[in-house]
Formats: structure tokens, sequence, C-alpha cells
């Protein structure tokens, strides 16, 4: 294995002193960046916050138990009204930008606290405004536990998709996911993905998300997400950066506890013969190995489609940066006063489209840049200097990247002695 | 000669969407958020 990129070692104690983060305002230079041929990408994807409180109390979530505490002032729910100018807005951006589809993600908190005739006028408000420009993809992200049948038939009348959030079987579940008096949620949970896996509601069922605990046993984990037969698993490495570690992870001592965990479930999902369900981390980069592009914001270069946009209107660039602090996330832009257009000119809306550019010089010279691409933004973060950093993962994803790799080349010599697609291989390095 | 070991269900599905991803003329690809929208190359 390569050495990781050097532990930035310093942790400095005034930002004054050393100038501002990366990115601030000028940097990148949108403007200049413009006059000289850029062309910002516009939102694919919007991610409604439609309710900023949420039935459990998840340790490491990053609305409720991180440095960001904007959700005590915000709306409990996003209005109609917000929601019918929500609808404006995106109408504009499709027609100006000729978008043939945009997708919707209903988000929170936690969603289904709205109650199920929410939906059905969410999903009428938002088809209502848009659908004769855009074909409208509507999704939303559950912790499952109020997912019944009656909610379950409503979401599917209105054509969404569902994901879930579970961590493992009921012990590795419990371990984070508890509700505020510290009851499991996972039976409720496991019902709810019983009853997606119904071929009634099959349609409905999106996928899994789940955040690694390293406590957790990874073929457990496997295991128990994989009898749900989920069309899609993903996992999430726990949040943090250079400031605050995420769990298990001491920078720069390059040990690779979040590759050691992942390595076993990758080894027996590659190996398999069949395959009901993709693993997006793994997919993707497994994409970028073969040249191709990833669609994930954990990994990759290509630009960032996603906008954010609270209960009160207000346009956010990603919730995740909410553990970095409550600046972060903000835009200070909003749907009442500004355009998603307006957002696509923030510097660092910009700073997450602009590929490499955005990088640090380490990413930028490093072989493996174009399927890292410095992983998650928000685990960039350093005091001081900002998000031009590597990874505090960039250990562990070099790991992983280069394990998925070396499988991939034994598969490919196993099986093709000549032809495109080792020749593909070979040429993407 | 012997036969060849087909290849396993991921490597063929990679390979098969990077084929499609080079073949067809497709707007820039935008990465997206987790979550449980399809992916571009998702039913």
């Amino acid at each position: 294995m390569r050495e990781p990129h050097p532990v930035p070692v310093t942790l400095r104690s005034t930002k004054a002193a050393i100038g501002p983060e990366w990115p601030s305002p000028g940097q990148p230079d949108t403007v200049s960046m413009r006059n000289q041929g850029w062309r910002p990408t516009p939102f694919q994807q919007v991610v409604l916050k439609v309710q900023s409180r949420c039935n459990l109390d998840c340790d490491y979530c990053y609305v409720y138990q991180s440095a960001d505490q904007s959700w005590r002032q915000k709306p409990k729910r996003l209005t109609e009204a917000t929601l019918r100018q929500i609808a404006s807005r995106v109408r504009v951006h499709a027609l100006t930008h000729d978008l043939g589809r945009i997708d919707f993600v209903l988000h929170g908190g936690e969603p289904l606290l709205n109650g199920r005739e929410y939906f059905a006028t969410a999903a009428n408000i938002l088809r209502d405004g848009i659908g004769d420009v855009a074909a409208i993809g509507l999704a939303i992200q559950t912790n499952g536990v109020m997912l019944d049948e009656a909610m379950a038939t409503t979401l599917l009348e209105h054509g969404f998709r569902v994901g879930v959030s579970l961590d493992g079987d009921q012990d590795a579940n419990d371990r984070n996911r508890k509700d505020r008096r510290g009851r499991s949620s996972y039976a409720s949970v496991a019902a709810a993905l019983r009853l997606l896996q119904q071929e009634k509601y099959r349609a409905l069922y999106g996928g899994i998300l789940s955040t690694i605990d390293l406590a957790n046993d990874p073929l457990s984990v496997w295991h128990e997400l994989s009898q749900y037969e989920p069309p899609f698993v993903d996992f999430m490495l726990p949040h943090g950066n250079w400031f605050d570690p995420p769990p298990g992870l001491t920078p720069g001592d390059n040990r690779v506890p979040y590759f050691e965990w992942l390595k076993p479930i990758f080894d027996i999902w590659f190996s398999a013969g069949e395959q009901a369900t993709s693993i997006r981390l793994f997919s993707e980069i497994i994409q970028g190995l073969l040249g191709g592009a990833s669609t994930i914001e954990s990994v990759g270069l290509s630009p960032i489609g996603s906008i954010t946009i609270e209960t009160d209107g207000t346009l956010e660039q990603v919730d995740s940066l909410k553990t970095v602090g409550e600046q972060h996330p903000r835009t200070g832009l909003d749907v009442f006063r500004n355009t998603l257009d307006d957002a696509l000119d923030h510097y660092a809306v910009a700073a997450r489209q602009i590929g490499a550019a955005g990088l640090s010089d380490a990413c930028q010279r490093c072989h493996i840049v174009a399927v890292c691409g410095g992983g998650l933004y928000t685990h960039r973060y350093r005091v001081g200097d900002g998000f031009k950093n590597p990874s505090v993962y960039c250990a562990d994803l070099m790991a992983l990247i280069e394990h998925i790799e070396s499988r991939m080349q034994n598969e490919l010599r196993r099986r093709i002695t000549a032809g495109s697609s080792a020749h593909l291989l070979a040429t993407t390095r | 000669m012997a036969t060849p070991t087909p290849l396993s269900a991921a490597m063929s599905r990679a390979l098969e969407r990077r084929e499609q991803e080079a073949q067809t003329p497709t707007p820039p690809v935008a990465r997206h958020s987790a979550s449980p929208t399809p992916l571009p190359h998702e039913p």
C-alpha cells in the first residue's frame, strides 16, 4: 500500500494570522472563472428539509448532535407556501438549464412526522408546479419507525421512493439509533423493511443507508442488511474532520480501521455470482477505476449537483457540513429572495463543482485523485485553512481503492487475456 | 483449454455500465447526496 498524504500537522489557533479559510468570498472566483468559460453545473437534486424535528435521538446525528444547533430556530415543518415558492424557483431553474429531470429528496429531521396527507400535498405541489417542464423524481429518507402500511400506500400512490436508515442487527442498530428515552428503534425499522420487501410495495423501495460503527461486526451488518433485499446499500463513514476526527481514527497514525471494516464486505459482495444489491460506495469506486464518473458525493471528481433547502426556505450547501460548524452549510440565500442560479454562483457551491481544482495540492498530485476525489467534502475540514485538505479518511480511502483495484485486476486477469475491458482498465491509470 | 470462469456479478455489471456510458452521449454527470434518489445508471 502506498503512503497516504501527510497529515496537516498544526491546528492553528488564530484564523486571522493566516487569512481566510478556503473557500471564502472570491475564492474560488466565480466571476473570473465564468469569464474564462467555466459554467456551473445546474442542480439536479434538491434535498428538502420538510421536518426539523425527529422521533429518534441518534448519537451521531449531524442535525442534533453537532456543532450547528440552528435546527432549534427553524420552523418545525416546511409549509405549503414555502413549498410552492420552491416549486416556482425549481421550475425556472429547470427551464433555464433545459433540465429533463429534477429529483427531490424529502428529508429531515424525520420527514414521516409530517403525516400522510403532507406527502400527498407535497407531491401535488411539486408536480403541478414543475411537471410540465421536467420529470419529477420524489424520494424520502426516513428512519423507518413510522413507515406502516397506510403510510406506504400513500407514498406508493404518489410515486415516492423510500430510503431507510439501518446500521445492522438489533445490537448494532441499538448502539446509536435509539429514541430520546433510550428505547430501541430496531423492531419497527425491521418491520418497515419487511413491508418494503413485499411485491406490493417493491416499487417504493429505494435502499438502505447504513452508518459504520467500528464496534459492529461488518459481516453481521452486511448479513442483516442484505436479508431485506434492498436495491442498494450505501455505507456512510461517520462524519469527522482533521479538527474533530471520526470515532476510532487518529489522523496520521496510518492505521486504516474503516478500510479493515469495509474490506470483508467488499470481498464477499465482489465475489458473488449473483447480486441483487448494489453497494454504492464500491460501485462508484469501481466506475472510477474504469475511467467513469462517480454519481455519489463521497467519492469522485464530478461536480456536486445537489442543493439543500431548510424548513425556512434557506438554501444550504449540504447538511453534513453542520458537523463542521454553524456557518459552514450556509449560503446566505433563500428561495424568497434568490434564484437557484444565485446559489450556483456562491463560492462554496462552486468549490464543490470544480473537480481537482478544488482539492489540496497533495490530492492533485495523488495517483488516485480521479477515483477518490478527496473523499467527502465535509471530511476535509481543518481549522485555519478550511477544505483544501485531503480527507481525514485519506489512508482508509487509499487502502480501499487500491484493494478494489487489485481485486478488479485479478478478476479480469482470471477471465480475460486480451480485450477491450482489460485494455480499458490498464489505460485508466 | 479450460473454460474461463465467469466474471463476478459486480464486475460484469460494472463493465456493462462503463461501456454503456462510454458509448452514450450524456449530459455532464453530477454527484448526488446520499439518498434514495435513483442514480442515473440505476433503474
